[in-house]
């Protein structure tokens, strides 16, 4: 019996394969980039600001959210980003603030910048560009003030929750009149988040490695097509399971709120400073305007 | 899609928080009176699933990449107050965790994506897909509901963020928020949405919705799809209005001129250089309005008149609603939403 290396016709002729229009996954990965980032979010830093009463701490973070939302002047919220970014820095959570407030800033930027032009919302040209027209007072006093108080209220809400756990949040929130029924579900949904970003990260990384050299375009909306089909699935029978678990466990139906815990007196006294914090700023652009 | 902090006014978000706390609350009744004790799991793992689904990029033709909602999605399998608890959970992580929605401007987000989005998509689906048991064509109705609900949503928020300069500047003319105008806004979220997101969300709610078809996670199920046995919710329907509708109000203040066929006496003669006999006669039969010329005595400001008017415009068109979808309730001989 005779064996020959050569390969045979068919394997050694080169093919003339038509191969449709393939490229990289980029969804894949920035979905797995985003759930990589949920992931690492879900566990915040509890430091000092974590050790306030989140009540206090909730309530503060909307009365100074509200101020923000009130002042006027680019100069009071320069000021207030400003005031607001150095705690950041302190407490920490200044990384976290720039990886939420980058692109958003960035994209308010994009958004922000024709209207500064006189060509598109007229005004008084300070920065002439080209025949007549140019970058308009009103338009960088605009987006000065938008793009300020963007990056105060994303440091209010960035130091809220990274230094808060969920259950802590979520409690503080029942506690200033959050429907029971609400605030459970979002307590749940947060703690079974983590098991099923497992099965959708399994997905992906599923996907990525039973596809080498990418996909059409098609075949891609295909897979996340079904893949939302599978994870609403596996929601739905984890649900059910759930359910049988908490049954089993006693529960009726009836939702109970936990005894809440006494104030101390020196979380009150560190609510006050900020609402008067927020009503000096306040103070200021009101001489200010 | 998602309106950050400082953006909208504080007036305009206390708005939304007015209509979404009491939608979000209805809608949570309806679902524990739904699936009663199961109401609490259920909804944290749709809740789950929803904030998920938002952080699938999904390529759409172009080259681009584009997120759904998957709000119709949720209330085409689950029912619509699932959809408006699920996507208004969501929402809240998005806010605290991602920092993709301002929180003050939660409510406003919650009415878009929350409320609008799956009630209109929920109507497109079943306008189209009907009883029939056709798989094709009830994919197609996901599609074209998931696409007008998130074109929808779009919408609302060209509206919210379009009417800020004109109701909120300083003396100087300097927009206080969001700069551009309607003109503006409109047009940009409509061709965004119609060109790229529209079709994400389509394709999303398509082949989700085939895809438990075909595994038969829909068959059988206690909370499967029942075209004959869903009953729509007077209460969100008529709050679904009157937020479409509060949504629209402003528009009312950057029109110009007189609409057309609703000339006076006056702007008529002008135009024909006669006035018609018959319009001279009936024109002035009934003066007895109540807010004529959408204002009323000893109003000095006619925006007052005007918000007064459009107020109790849409209090009186929310209520008629809700009486039409109660009494078809009754007359069916069913309660509007369906007690297992």
């Amino acid at each position: 019996m005779s064996t020959s290396s050569a390969l045979p016709d068919w394997l050694a002729t080169p093919s003339a394969v038509v191969v449709p229009d393939r490229h990289q996954h980029r969804f894949l990965r920035r979905s797995l980039a985003r759930a990589e980032q949920l992931t690492s979010s879900l566990v915040p830093d509890e430091d000092l600001l974590g050790r306030w009463d989140p009540r206090v701490k909730l309530v503060s973070s909307l009365v100074v959210l509200v101020v923000l939302a009130l002042l006027h002047s680019p100069w009071t919220l320069t000021v207030a980003a400003v005031s607001l970014l150095a705690l950041a820095a302190w407490r920490r959570v200044i990384g976290s603030l720039a990886v939420i407030a980058g692109p958003v800033l960035l994209m308010s930027l994009v958004l922000l910048a024709p209207a500064t032009l006189s060509l598109v919302r007229p005004g008084t040209v300070v920065v002439p560009l080209w025949s007549g027209q140019g970058l308009t007072a009103q338009g960088l006093w605009n987006a000065w003030i938008v793009l300020a108080r963007v990056l105060a209220c994303l440091a209010v809400a960035v130091l809220l929750t990274r230094t808060t756990s969920w259950l802590r949040l979520m409690a503080a929130l029942r506690a200033i009149g959050a429907p029971a029924g609400f605030v459970l579900i979002a307590t749940m949904a947060q703690r079974y988040l983590g098991v099923l970003v497992e099965a959708f990260t399994d997905q992906l990384f599923a996907r990525r490695a039973r596809s080498l050299g990418g996909a059409t375009g098609s075949e891609d909306r295909g897979f996340v097509g079904a893949s939302v089909g599978a994870l609403f699935a596996r929601s739905t029978n984890l649900a059910e399971q759930v359910h049988q678990a908490m049954t089993a466990r006693g529960f009726t139906g009836r939702l109970r709120d936990p005894a809440p815990s006494p104030l101390r007196v020196s979380d009150v006294l560190i609510g006050l400073g900020c609402v008067l914090a927020a009503a000096a700023l306040l103070w200021g652009d009101l001489r200010a305007r | 899609m998602h309106i950050p902090d400082g953006y909208l006014s504080p007036q305009t978000c206390a708005v939304a928080v007015a209509v979404a706390v009491p939608a979000v609350a209805a809608a949570s009744a309806a679902v524990a009176r739904q699936v009663r004790g199961r109401a609490i799991p259920r909804l944290a793992m749709l809740s789950a699933f929803s904030f998920l689904l938002m952080m699938f990029n999904l390529p759409v033709p172009g080259g681009t990449t584009a997120h759904a909602v998957g709000a119709v999605l949720i209330a085409v399998v689950a029912g619509l107050p699932a959809a408006v608890v699920a996507t208004s959970v969501a929402l809240l992580f998005q806010a605290l965790v991602f920092g993709d929605g301002g929180v003050l401007a939660y409510g406003a987000n919650v009415v878009n994506m929350a409320l609008i989005m799956p009630l209109v998509g929920l109507a497109v689906f079943r306008l189209l897909a009907g009883r029939t048991g056709s798989l094709p064509r009830r994919a197609f109705a996901a599609a074209a509901g998931g696409y007008a609900g998130i074109t929808a949503a779009g919408l609302a928020v060209g509206v919210e963020l379009g009417i800020q300069p004109a109701l909120f500047h300083d003396a100087a003319g300097v927009a206080l928020y969001n700069p551009y105008p309607l003109a503006v806004t409109v047009p940009a979220m409509l061709f965004a949405h119609l060109v790229i997101a529209g079709p994400a969300e389509a394709i999303v709610t398509a082949a989700g919705y085939t895809f438990l078809s075909r595994t038969g996670q829909l068959d059988g199920s206690p909370d499967a799809p029942r075209p004959s046995g869903l009953r729509a919710n007077p209460g969100l329907v008529s709050l679904g209005v009157l937020a479409a509708m509060l949504l629209m109000t402003p528009l009312g203040l950057i029109a110009q001129g007189t609409a057309f066929g609703e000339w006076g006496g006056n702007e008529l003669a002008a135009q024909l250089g006669f006035l018609p006999a018959g319009f001279a006669t009936w024109s002035e039969w009934f003066t007895g309005t109540l807010l004529p010329d959408y204002g009323f005595p000893g109003a000095t400001d006619p925006l007052v008149g005007y918000w007064v008017s459009a107020l109790l415009g849409s209090l009186i068109v929310a209520g008629f609603t809700f009486l039409v979808f109660w009494l078809a309730g009754r007359v069916r001989g069913r309660p509007a939403v369906p007690v297992e």
